[in-house]
C-alpha cells in the first residue's frame, strides 16, 4: 500500500466487519479471540472517527490481529492449537493498548494519510446546532442537514458529514422508493451507482411503508460535484435527488405516492418553493428551510434506555419503604405521652409524602408506556413479506395501534405476535384460487387489534381463512401420543383446539420455512403465562381464526409488606393486610387450644407465618399448634369478620413489587403468588393471602368463627 | 474481494444479529430436543456432585452460573432447594446430589455452582459441587449404564465412559428434565 488519500468507508467498512467477528467469536464463546476482535474493532473506531493515525504499525498490527483469528477458525478448535493461540492474546492485546495510547499523543510516522488527522471534535451536535440558533434568520444556512434525518445519523455518520462539509464537499440526499420484493438487491445496486459518484454517508430507510408495498430510502451522499451534475450522471427518473441546505426544490421528480424529506416540505411545501410566488413574510422561510422557532423548539421526545427507566421505578420503590419507615416513627411518637404533637406532624407529613410518592410512580409508569403501533407495522410488514413468498394474497387492518402498553410487555408481546402472523397466513389463509373455489374474496385479510380493558390489554390476530380443525387437531394429537384416544373423545371443542398450544404440536406434515421451526404455538404461551397473561382461540370452520392475547397493561406492580418469618423474608400484598401490631404477652390467650390474639375487644387466631408455611397444605394433618413463645409481631390479614393473625419474626417495611410468577414447575405450589426481585439481587416469595387464609378456616376450629 | 462490501457470509449473518436475542431461547429449545434423539453425543460438560464425576450432553446445557441468593421455597420437594433469579427470570433450583442419592461431607463449604438445563416448561438449575469443563468422548469410550447403578433413578443415567481421569458418570437432561417436572 502506498501514501495517498484514504477512503474512509473502507475503514467504516472494515470496522463493521471487526464488529461482526467480535460477535461471531462471542457466540462461539472464543473468549480470547473475542477480546482481540474487540482491541481490534476499537482502533478501528479510532481510525474512522480520524482520532488515530493509520500508520506502517497500525497496518501491521491489523493485519496480525486478521491472522490470529484466521487462525482461529481454522486451529483453534483442535486442543493443541487452541492453547498456542490463547498464548497471543495478551501481547496482542497489550499492542492494540499501545497503539490506542499512542494514537492520542498524535501519528506515530510511517505510512501517512493525505487528509491531516482531525482532531476530536468537542460536542459536534450542540455546536452546530448553536450555530443554527444564532444565526440570523435572513442567511441561508449552507448545506445544514434537517434536524430529523440528523437525529438518525450514528455518530461517525455525522462525523463524516461534518468532515464532508469542512471539506467544501456537495452533500446531498437521493430518495428511492423500493419494492418490498426487491430492495435487497435493488438497495446494493442503486449503492454501487451513488458509490461511484461520491462517499455514501448514510443510508436512512423509513419507517413508513410507501404507496403500493414500497418501502422509502434516503441515502446521504457527499459528492465533488453538484447535486445537478450527479443526478445527470447517476440518469435514474426514480430517485429523487435534493442537495441539502439552500435550495429545497427535488432536481428530479421523486416517485408518486413518496413524500420528500421532512424537513423542507414542513416548513415550505413545493408550490411555495418559488419566492415570486409567496407573500411579503414568506422569503425568509423559503430561503430557510430551518426557521430558527423550528430549531429553538427543538426534539419533543427523548430516547431513555428502558434500563434506566427500571432504575427509577425501582428508586421509587425504596422510597415508599423509606415512606413505611416515617410511619413507623409516627406510631412510636404515638404511644409516647409527650409526643403527641410531633406525632400528628409526622402522619399529616407522611400522608403528604405518601401522596406525591404515589404520583411519582404514576408519572414514572407513564414514561414507560409506548404504544403499540410500531409493533403493529412491524407485524404487517412480516405479514407482507410473507404473504409475497407463499404467494398468498393478504391484505391488514389494524385497529387500536395507540394503545399503551409498558416498554417491557410490549417487548414480550412482539415474539409471540410475529409468530401468530406468520401462523394467520401460512396456516390460516388459503391460496387465491382456493379462496375463488369457496367463493371467498381471493384477498384474505389479517385484523390485528388491540383494546384496553381495565388493568389489562387484549390483543387480537384473525384471519378469515380456513380455519381451525378441532377434529384433525385431535388426530394428530393422538397420533404424536400427547394425548390418548379415549381423552380427545371426551374433549371439548375448546378444549381441543387447545391441543395446538402444546409442545411440539403441528398440525401440517411438511414442516414450512415460517411457521414451522419446530417451535409451535407452546412459546406464545409460554411467553404469555410468564407475563401472567393468556391466550384464547376461536375459530369457525372456512371463516377463520381468532387468536386474543391479555396482557397486563404494566408490569404487576403492588405494594407489599415485607416480613420475617423464621429465618426468611418473605411479601405480603398490601392488599390484604389490615394492619401489623406489636404482641404483647397480655395480648395473646388461648381458645379451644389454638392461641389467640386478643385485639381491641376482638379475638383472632393466632398463627405463626413459618409454621403455616411448613404445613404441607395437601395433606392438611390436623391444626397448627405453637408451643412457642409468641413472636414479637402480628400481621392482621383478611377481611371483616374473617380477620386472622400471623406471627412475624420481623417487619421489614412496605416496599413496591414486581411481582414474577415461579413458573410450572414450582407454580402450583399453595400459598404462593410468585416471587419478586429485591435490591441485593436475591428473590423474595410472594404470598398468596387468599389460599393462605382459606387453609387457616379449613384447620381452625368452627368454635373460633364464633367467638370472633 | 472489495472492502467496501462486507463478506457475503457476514451479510448473511447480519437479519441472525438483529434476532439473535429471539432466536436463542428457540434454538434452545431445540437443541434441547434434538440431545434427547442422540444417544450419545461427543461433547459433553465434566462436572462434580459429591466428589463424582459426572457429564451432560453440551447441547443439553443452556448455561453455566455461579449459585447465590438462593431463596428457599417452603412446601416443595426436599430436593428443591430453592428458586435464583438469572437475568429477572425464576429459576428454580434442584440438588442433584439428593436426587441421585448422593452425599457430600465437604459440600457445604464450597462455592457451589449450578449447570441450567431448560426445555418448554422453563429452565431448570442443578446444584452441582465443581464444573470441570468440555471432556470429548468417542463412541467407544462408551458404555451402557451398568446394572446396579442409579439405584433409586436409574432412567436418569444414560451411561458410563472411562477416560484417562477415571469414569465418569452420562447423565440424561431430558430425562432429568422429566424427572424434575414439578418439585412439590
Amino acid at each position: 500500500m502506498a501514501t495517498g488519500a484514504v477512503r474512509p468507508e473502507r475503514i467504516n467498512a472494515m470496522f463493521r466487519q471487526g464488529h461482526t467477528l467480535k460477535g461471531l467469536f462471542g457466540m462461539a464463546g472464543i473468549k480470547g479471540a473475542q477480546r482481540v476482535a474487540h482491541g481490534t474493532e476499537d482502533l478501528l473506531e479510532s481510525m474512522r472517527m480520524g482520532r488515530a493515525a493509520i500508520t506502517g504499525d497500525t497496518l501491521a498490527l491489523l493485519i496480525d490481529c486478521v491472522d490470529h483469528c484466521a487462525q482461529r477458525v481454522e486451529e483453534g478448535l483442535s486442543a493443541d492449537g487452541g492453547a498456542v493461540l490463547e498464548a497471543q492474546v495478551e501481547p496482542l492485546l497489550a499492542r492494540l493498548q499501545g497503539q490506542a495510547r499512542a494514537g492520542h499523543t498524535g501519528p506515530a510516522g510511517g505510512i501517512q494519510v493525505a487528509q491531516p488527522t482531525a482532531p476530536p471534535r468537542p460536542a459536534p451536535v450542540v455546536a452546530s446546532e448553536l450555530q443554527v440558533a444564532r444565526r440570523p434568520p435572513a442567511v441561508a444556512p449552507q448545506r445544514e442537514l434537517p434536524p430529523e434525518l440528523r437525529r438518525m445519523l450514528t455518530e461517525y455518520e455525522e462525523y463524516r458529514f461534518e468532515e464532508s462539509k469542512r471539506a467544501g464537499r456537495h452533500l446531498m440526499a437521493a430518495q428511492v422508493a423500493l419494492s418490498l420484493m426487491d430492495c435487497d438487491t435493488a438497495l446494493p445496486a442503486l449503492e454501487a451507482q451513488l458509490g461511484a459518484l461520491g462517499e455514501i454517508i448514510a443510508r436512512l430507510p423509513s419507517a413508513q411503508l410507501g404507496a403500493d408495498g414500497t418501502i422509502v430510502f434516503d441515502i446521504l451522499l457527499a459528492a465533488d460535484a453538484a447535486a445537478s451534475a450527479v443526478a445527470a450522471r447517476l440518469g435514474r427518473n426514480d430517485v429523487a435527488l435534493r442537495p441539502l441546505g439552500g435550495d429545497a426544490e427535488p432536481l428530479t421528480e421523486g416517485p408518486p405516492g413518496v413524500s420528500a424529506l421532512p424537513a423542507p416540505t414542513e416548513t415550505a411545501p413545493p408550490s411555495e418553493a418559488h419566492p415570486a410566488t409567496l407573500g411579503p413574510a414568506a422569503p425568509a422561510a423559503a430561503a430557510d428551510p430551518e426557521p430558527p422557532a423550528a430549531v429553538s423548539k427543538g426534539p419533543q421526545t427523548v430516547r431513555v434506555d428502558i434500563g434506566r427507566l427500571d432504575h427509577l421505578m425501582h428508586l421509587v420503590g425504596e422510597l415508599g419503604s423509606t415512606r413505611s419507615v416515617l410511619g413507623r416513627l409516627a406510631l412510636r411518637a404515638r404511644q409516647d405521652g409527650q409526643a403527641q404533637g410531633l406525632a400528628a406532624e409526622l402522619e399529616r407529613e407522611g400522608a403528604r409524602l405518601e401522596r406525591r410518592i404515589s404520583m411519582l410512580q404514576a408519572q414514572v409508569l407513564q414514561a414507560r408506556m409506548v404504544p403499540l403501533a410500531p409493533l403493529f407495522d412491524r407485524l404487517v410488514r412480516a405479514g407482507t413479506k410473507v404473504a409475497l413468498e407463499l404467494g398468498i394474497e393478504a391484505q391488514f387492518s389494524t385497529v387500536g395501534g395507540n394503545t399503551e402498553l409498558d416498554k417491557r410487555i410490549v417487548e414480550e408481546l412482539a415474539d409471540p405476535l410475529l409468530h401468530l402472523m406468520r401462523n394467520a397466513i401460512d396456516h390460516g389463509l388459503e391460496l387465491p384460487q382456493d379462496r375463488a373455489a369457496q367463493h371467498k374474496p381471493t384477498v384474505g385479510t389479517v385484523r390485528l387489534w388491540a383494546q384496553a380493558q381495565g388493568s389489562h390489554v387484549v390483543v387480537g390476530v384473525a384471519d378469515d381463512g380456513g380455519g381451525i380443525d378441532d377434529e384433525a387437531v385431535a388426530q394428530e394429537a393422538v397420533a404424536r401420543g400427547l394425548i390418548t384416544a379415549e381423552r380427545a373423545k371426551e374433549m371439548s371443542v375448546d378444549e381441543r383446539l387447545r391441543l395446538i398450544l402444546l409442545p411440539g404440536f403441528s398440525t401440517r406434515d411438511e414442516v414450512s420455512e415460517y411457521s414451522g421451526r419446530g417451535v409451535g404455538l407452546d412459546v406464545v404461551k409460554t411467553h404469555l403465562e410468564r407475563l401472567g397473561g393468556a391466550v384464547e382461540i376461536s375459530t369457525q370452520r372456512g371463516k377463520g381464526s381468532t387468536f386474543t392475547l391479555m396482557a397486563p397493561v404494566t408490569l404487576a406492580i403492588m405494594p407489599a409488606l415485607i416480613v420475617v418469618a423464621g429465618d426468611t423474608p418473605y411479601a405480603i400484598p398490601l392488599a390484604h393486610v389490615v394492619e401489623t401490631v406489636g404482641v404483647e404477652p397480655a395480648m395473646v390467650g388461648s381458645a379451644h387450644g389454638q392461641p389467640t390474639l386478643q385485639l381491641r375487644g376482638t379475638t383472632l387466631a393466632l398463627t405463626p407465618l413459618a409454621e403455616l408455611l411448613q404445613t404441607k397444605s395437601a395433606t392438611g394433618q390436623g391444626r397448627i399448634c405453637s408451643g412457642s413463645a409468641p413472636l414479637p409481631y402480628a400481621v392482621i390479614v383478611g377481611q371483616a369478620s374473617r380477620q386472622t393473625a400471623l406471627t412475624v419474626t420481623d417487619v421489614v417495611g412496605q416496599q413496591d413489587i414486581v411481582i414474577k410468577p415461579l413458573g410450572p414447575r414450582l407454580g402450583h405450589i399453595r400459598g404462593l403468588a410468585g416471587a419478586a426481585q429485591m435490591d441485593d439481587r436475591a428473590l423474595i416469595l410472594v404470598l398468596d393471602m387468599m389460599a393462605l387464609a382459606n387453609e387457616l378456616r379449613a384447620h381452625a376450629p368452627q368454635a373460633l368463627e364464633a367467638d370472633g | 474481494m472489495s472492502a467496501d462490501t462486507p463478506p457475503p457470509v457476514a451479510q448473511a449473518l447480519a437479519p441472525f444479529f438483529a434476532t439473535a436475542a429471539e432466536q436463542s431461547r428457540e434454538r434452545a429449545l431445540v437443541l434441547a430436543r434434538a440431545g434427547a434423539s442422540a444417544q450419545l453425543p461427543t461433547e459433553l460438560l465434566s462436572f462434580t456432585i459429591a466428589a463424582e464425576s459426572f457429564a451432560l450432553p453440551l447441547t443439553q446445557v443452556q448455561e453455566i452460573c455461579r449459585l447465590e441468593a438462593l431463596t428457599r421455597v417452603p412446601r416443595a420437594r426436599d430436593t428443591t432447594l430453592g428458586i435464583m433469579s438469572l437475568r429477572g427470570q425464576v429459576v428454580p433450583v434442584v440438588a442433584l446430589a439428593a436426587i441421585l442419592g448422593l452425599t457430600d461431607p465437604k459440600e457445604g463449604r464450597k462455592p457451589l455452582r449450578a449447570i441450567v438445563l431448560g426445555d418448554d416448561r422453563g429452565p431448570l438449575a442443578l446444584q452441582v459441587g465443581e464444573v470441570r469443563g468440555v471432556v470429548r468422548l468417542l463412541p467407544q469410550d462408551v458404555a451402557p449404564r451398568p446394572f446396579g447403578l442409579g439405584a433409586q433413578h436409574p432412567e436418569l443415567i444414560a451411561g458410563v465412559a472411562r477416560t484417562a481421569r477415571g469414569v465418569i458418570t452420562l447423565l440424561d437432561g431430558p430425562a432429568i428434565l422429566r424427572h424434575l417436572e414439578r418439585l412439590l
